[in-house]
């Protein structure tokens, strides 16, 4: 059967439609601002550290009732919208995938403290299976073998080329080298097996996707290091909630173990990090966790 | 009797050709779904079903691409008319302008509306109308932007085949220009509309980089399912990543069979 509809017709129809789609993604919308008593703290944070990041915020929320909202993206992008923030609605804390991010972010006046989570540092990790048999720094650079490097965009690609160039050996690892765009590609160019080897940080490569696959310390990478970092944001709206779920993502006995659970290395010492901060920020805060 | 069959085997090189050279493509399309299929399971699949967030990104994707391909194909309808019938001052600049969010990247086109809502009149609309950047609007937005200019350029290819004589016609017994348009050209375009509307829903649906860049990637809220596919790949969940990137093919395929078959059944013959 064939209906002939006027255009008139189809243009209302689409124009109700239009009305309840808005209705529709506004109650959403709506639902999300009212859902809780007080505003959440905005996060940014790299994907890196999305899957602790996740479980610390629902522990916290739980534990406290405050929400957490949680922005990922990679560091250079959640840098800018950090210095682009939307009119009304600040950011709290920004944890980048390494420190040259805090430093970018304090430099332009968009931080002041920081506190470190954990010590990251580039390994090998290889593709699943080691079909090329690598086991050494002679075996990257045969003939046959592609490793992958992040681009000098992302910390660890950019740290890799100046120490194995000030240690004269990236001539040699040069011609085997491909460059993807962040750790986690390169990680993934090793899982689906586009590359043999990919050097990226340690904390990504003992993450739960890369299970199976061999990992390699090399101590021709050893300088190759750099700190997962959480920094206060300067135009926080709300400097104590923030400080307070700082103290508790920096806490040994709960953020850091989440991180820890993960595969990062939290630096495990008397009180770890928690006197730092409470140190720090205590006076302005007030509040006990 | 003969002639036919000599002119049928004159003919089968070339339709041998056309469908190897189409084939190709049609294979190279095939391969990639196969082997995402391949690379999954339908567990993958299930546990994806299964998370609140992925499925609150398919809730967001369907109602926010639909909200885009609808005001797309209202600002589309209208453009395509006037530069296929019309001559203006400027229109060449127009033209070329239009095709701007085609050609751009689509990173810049996220952070140029980031930058235009931080000026002091975007900073005004979102304090007193509303919040676009990091919100649900902004995702419609950055949606509508891409893909208003693919149906843009589908409307304006339809009215240029539209004979205008028609049009032109019902001016002469009448109509005025507006219901000549209502009623005579816009009739005619409504493959050209329904085709726009398609395309404008598809590109609107796959659209990732202005919404990462302008929106966030924030998890319940602004998260579409290009977003999870991102979220899952940033943290080497590969078999995650392409459950969702399946779920995205079977929920398009499955919007635009009903769409184009509802579509052109309810508008009448062609």
């Amino acid at each position: 059967m064939i209906i002939r509809v006027s255009s008139l017709a189809v243009a209302t129809g689409s124009l109700v439609v239009l009305v309840g789609l808005t209705a529709a993604l506004w109650w959403r919308e709506y639902q999300h601002r009212n859902g809780t008593l007080s505003r959440p703290l905005v996060v940014y944070a790299a994907p890196t550290s999305r899957l602790p990041l996740e479980l610390i915020a629902a522990d916290y929320d739980r534990e406290t009732g405050q929400r957490i909202e949680l922005r990922f993206g990679p560091s250079e992008d959640i840098l800018t919208k950090v210095r682009y923030q939307a009119p009304g609605e600040p950011a709290d804390l920004f944890i980048p995938a390494d420190d040259s991010y805090v430093r970018q972010a304090r430099d332009l006046g968009l931080a002041e403290e920081s506190v470190p989570l954990a010590r990251v540092c580039a390994v090998v990790l290889l593709a699943k299976g080691n079909p090329k048999g690598i086991a050494t720094w002679a075996d990257l650079l045969r003939e046959g073998v592609t490793v992958a490097v992040p681009n000098p965009g992302a910390a660890v690609g950019k740290l890799t080329r100046e120490h194995l160039t000030n240690t004269r050996k990236w001539a040699a690892l040069e011609p085997r080298v491909v460059d993807t765009g962040t750790v986690t590609e390169a990680a993934n160019a090793t899982k689906v097996g586009s590359a043999d080897a990919a050097v990226v940080w340690d904390a990504v490569a003992s993450g739960p996707a890369y299970q199976g696959q061999t990992i390699l310390v090399l101590s021709e990478l050893d300088g190759v290091t750099g700190r997962v970092e959480v920094a206060l944001l300067t135009q926080s709206r709300d400097p104590a909630a923030a400080l307070k779920f700082a103290r508790y993502v920096t806490d040994p006995d709960r953020g850091l173990v989440r991180f820890r659970d993960f595969g990062f290395r939290v630096e495990v010492r008397a009180g770890g990090f928690v006197p730092l901060v409470r140190d720090s920020f205590s006076p302005r805060e007030g509040a006990g966790p | 009797m003969r002639a036919p069959t000599r002119d049928a085997r004159s003919n089968a090189p070339f339709y041998v050709c056309m469908g190897l050279l189409g084939g190709v493509y049609v294979g190279l399309i095939a391969a990639l779904v196969v082997a995402d299929i391949a690379h999954t399971s339908f567990g993958d699949i299930g546990r994806a079903l299964a998370s609140p967030q992925i499925r609150a990104a398919v809730w967001l994707s369907l109602l926010s691409s639909s909200a885009a391909a609808i005001l797309s194909v209202w600002v589309g309808v209208p453009l395509g008319y006037l530069l296929s019938r019309t001559r203006f001052p400027g229109r060449t600049v127009l033209d070329v302008l239009l095709d701007v969010p085609i050609v751009l990247p689509p990173l810049v086109v996220g952070l140029s509306l980031l930058i235009l809502f931080q000026t002091q009149p975007g900073a005004w609309f979102q304090r007193h109308v509303f919040p676009v950047t990091y919100a649900v609007a902004g995702v419609v937005l950055a949606q509508f932007v891409v893909s208003a200019a693919f149906a843009v350029r589908t409307m304006r290819v339809t009215f240029d085949q539209i004979d205008p004589r028609a049009e032109d016609i019902a001016c002469t017994l009448g109509c005025s220009r507006a219901q000549a348009f209502w009623r005579v050209t816009l009739p005619e375009a409504r493959r050209g509309v329904l085709t726009a509307f398609a395309l404008a829903w598809a590109r609107a649906l796959g659209e990732f980089g202005p919404i990462l860049v302008f929106c966030g990637a924030t998890r319940m809220r602004t998260e579409v399912l290009s977003t999870s596919v991102f979220l899952e790949l940033s943290v080497g969940n590969l078999e995650a990543a392409l459950a969702v990137s399946l779920l995205m093919i079977a929920v398009a395929v499955a919007v635009l069979v009903v769409m184009r078959a509802f579509g052109l059944r309810g508008t009448g013959p062609g």
